[in-house]
């Protein structure tokens, strides 16, 4: 008996298929703003995430040209400290070989 | 010829004797130089430490044999710093300045291997090197023309073998430096 009333209740409540016919209708009915509201949501998405990135690769490009004109400056530095150093080990070198000579 | 052996040989003895205790850190306080900054007519300003060494090794070209040669000896350097002004009239130092740099090299550790002084050029240049246990930790060299004022130092491992392969490459002069044995 139970059993029964078991499976007519399961078979009132099972979900059917309303129909193709039955969905447009109810999405006519809604108001429009309803149905634009998802896909207007993932625009500003879209257009927030690709800004960011936009952002973040400008950021990128210039901390790069940043780092670079910095190493070239350091290394045109260190060209120049060791060009004076050789300079100056050889007047060391010459200082003392005039002495040497004299 | 015979100098330069020399000179070599006082390196080799003082790395093959130096003292383990010498302060491992081969760098010295330079005076405030603004004032001579300002009265020059050419000015050479360097203050590299690891950090940017780093950086500048960075962009040395590993397949140009010049700039290789400087990224070999850059490797075991930690810091680059020069001082060279140079000037339109004869000019003298502040003796405050010198003697503020050779005090340092007074230290433990360091020692002159070139100090070389002509009074017909007016001209004084002093190399000194700071040795921690068989390696040179740091070079210093100051030089005194009647026409320019150069301070050097150079902080870390300086391979003078490595220092000798540079030599003439760059535009740098050739030292002279002979191979150490």
């Amino acid at each position: 008996m139970t059993e029964e009333l078991e499976n007519e209740l399961r078979r009132s409540l099972r979900t059917n298929d309303p129909g193709e016919l039955f969905t447009r209708r109810v999405m006519q009915r809604l108001p429009h703003e309803h149905r634009a509201a998802p896909r207007r949501w993932l625009t500003w998405s879209a257009g927030l995430a690709a800004s960011l990135l936009l952002v973040f690769g400008i950021r990128q490009k210039v901390l790069e040209q940043r780092e670079q004109a910095a190493g070239l400056r350091a290394k045109q530095e260190l060209l120049e400290a060791l060009r004076v150093t050789s300079g100056k080990l050889d007047l060391a070198y010459q200082a003392v070989d005039k002495e040497n000579e004299t | 010829m015979n100098t330069r052996i020399s000179i070599l040989l006082v390196i080799a003895t003082l790395l093959a004797t130096g003292p383990a205790w010498a302060d491992p850190s081969g760098k010295i306080r330079l005076p405030n130089l603004a004032a001579l900054e300002a009265r020059a007519s050419e000015t050479v300003e360097v203050t590299l430490d690891a950090a940017l060494l780093g950086m500048a090794s960075r962009f040395l070209d590993a397949k140009n044999p010049e700039e290789a040669g400087v990224r070999e000896i850059v490797n075991g350097l930690q810091g680059v710093y020069v001082r060279s002004y140079t000037f339109d009239e004869p000019f003298t130092p502040q003796k405050a300045d010198v003697d503020m740099v050779r005090s340092q090299l007074t230290a433990p550790g360091w020692s002159r291997i070139v100090g070389a002084r002509s009074r017909k050029d007016n001209t004084n240049v002093e190399v000194y090197i700071l040795v921690s246990g068989q390696q040179a930790m740091g070079l210093a060299v100051l030089a005194i023309e009647p026409k320019e004022f150069t301070i050097v130092n150079i902080v870390g491992a300086i391979d003078l073998e490595r220092l000798h392969r540079l030599e003439g490459q760059l535009g740098v002069p050739k030292l002279g430096i002979a191979k150490q044995p």
